[in-house]
């Protein structure tokens, strides 16, 4: 059953359905908070605040959208409501990052988690707009046209955005393995 | 194409959003033109390394904060349909209120209120205990259990997805329920049936029974609908078991190739 079908029928009444999506949908999202707010817990309660809102605002469902872009444009507003009540205890950009894989220890480190904390630490640098918009391209499965109609902007504007804010990446991971490299010599 | 169209294009290559025919002149010009080229190379070197980070798992927490939730939500929908029935109840005996009845009416309060008191105090001596609430939520969930099997034993598909959503409203349910819903799965008429016990099925995953009955049963479906369901439910359950089946299917020629190409996916997710 299509995610469209199911949300269509949580919709209708069956809410059960609502879990067939929450298993489908609960890591990708949590990763998209968790990348965005570099904070665990954080990604938990914006994954748990969606599929509230889901609920809440089901019967505005129409199925105009494909369900994800709907899911995610309820994902864009739960986390500009986060940073808001966040605002005043901490600017995003201090906000701790936790390393995203979860078996830490210094002796478990290898090339490529290394390699996750250089990319993890460049992605910080980024502003919460280019970071938002990269996660959607990249990890989140939608189209540019899909990702223009979730920011309510032009589709030009949004690939506009992913060539500057790749390049600005790669420049930031440039410089970030140059001063690790200066700092082991 | 001129630089300009195809720096425009870089983000259509880095996610692959492009047409065969429009891919090709691309290719063509990156081939010949080295600033585009670097260009490319630099973006496509920076969305690879993306890749790196890692998928993170949420805590056993969030799934059992949105479950419980999901009941809640459940419980209140369930207790919902009943609410019209008995407004509309009390609305026509108190409507269209007029002398002759207000005695009646005011008579009717007296005894409502004397039961009312009469009630509570029953209940402050006796009381519902928590072993009381047990047992009434036990023969609801029962009652559901039998609805469910009567229905899927109807000859109307109509009532057999009724009794598949009777199934989905059991917290715990019984082998009995399972095997009905499995049977239906294997052998309901109905592509629509066999969609809706499938993902009823999804929500009892947690029973063993119900993850082998899934995997059996994908050898045995024709319809392509309901193929596709099936392996998305296995990738969602990341049953690997499953692979040896979906690799059955891919051998089959008579196998629709949207199936195979799902079949293909399901087992690239579930061997990495």
């Amino acid at each position: 059953m299509t995610d469209d079908a199911l949300m269509r029928a949580v919709r209708d009444g069956q809410v059960e359905k609502l879990a067939v999506l929450f298993e489908r949908h609960q890591v990708p999202l949590f990763n998209f908070f968790l990348r965005l707010t570099g904070n665990g817990a954080a990604g938990e309660d914006l994954v748990q605040d969606v599929f509230t809102r889901i609920l809440k605002y089901r019967a505005t469902y129409q199925g105009e959208d494909r369900f994800q872009v709907w899911m995610y444009k309820i994902a864009r507003n739960a986390h500009i409501d986060h940073l808001r009540k966040r605002k005043n205890a901490l600017p995003l950009d201090e906000l701790p990052l936790e390393p995203t894989g979860r078996e830490a220890g210094p002796e478990e480190r290898n090339e490529r988690r290394e390699e996750a904390e250089l990319v993890t630490k460049a992605l910080a640098e980024l502003s919460p707009k280019k970071k938002e918009i990269l996660m959607l391209s990249r990890f989140q499965n939608l189209k540019y046209r899909e990702i223009a109609d979730l920011l309510g902007c032009p589709v030009g504007t949004v690939k506009g955005l992913v060539h500057r804010t790749v390049a600005e990446l790669g420049e930031i991971i440039a410089r970030l393995t140059k001063e690790t490299c200066r700092h082991e010599m | 194409m001129k630089c300009e169209d195809i720096r425009n294009r870089l983000p259509d290559a880095l996610t692959g959003e492009m047409e065969s025919a429009e891919r090709s002149s691309f290719d063509a010009h990156i081939a010949d033109c080295g600033a585009c080229g670097h260009e490319l190379r630099r973006l496509s070197e920076t969305w690879m390394r993306l890749g790196v980070l890692p998928t993170a798992q949420p805590s056993a927490a969030l799934s059992n904060r949105f479950y419980a939730m999901l009941e809640a939500e459940k419980a209140r929908a369930a207790d919902a349909p009943a609410l019209p029935g008995h407004t509309q109840r009390w609305k026509s005996l108190f409507q269209g209120a007029h002398p002759p009845r207000l005695a009646f009416q005011f008579g009717l309060g007296f005894v409502l209120l004397v039961a009312g008191i009469g009630g509570g105090f029953f209940l402050g001596t006796h009381g519902l205990s928590g072993g009381r609430i047990a047992d009434l939520s036990r023969e609801v969930q029962d009652m559901r259990q039998s609805m469910a099997l009567t229905l899927l034993g109807q000859s109307s598909s109509s009532e057999r997805l009724r009794g598949v959503g009777y199934s989905e409203r059991v917290g715990d349910p019984a082998p009995q329920t399972i095997e009905a819903l499995l049977r239906t799965l294997d052998t309901d008429p109905s592509v629509n049936v066999r969609l809706a016990a499938a993902d009823a099925l999804y929500l009892f995953a947690k029973n063993p029974a119900v993850k082998d009955g899934i995997v059996r049963s994908l050898s045995g479906q024709e319809s392509p609908i309901v193929q596709v369901a099936l392996i998305d439910l296995l990738v969602d359950l990341r049953e690997k078991r499953a692979v040896d089946s979906l690799r059955a299917l891919i051998d089959k020629s008579t196998l629709d190739p949207a199936v195979r190409k799902q079949a293909e996916n399901g087992i690239r997710q579930l061997t990495l």
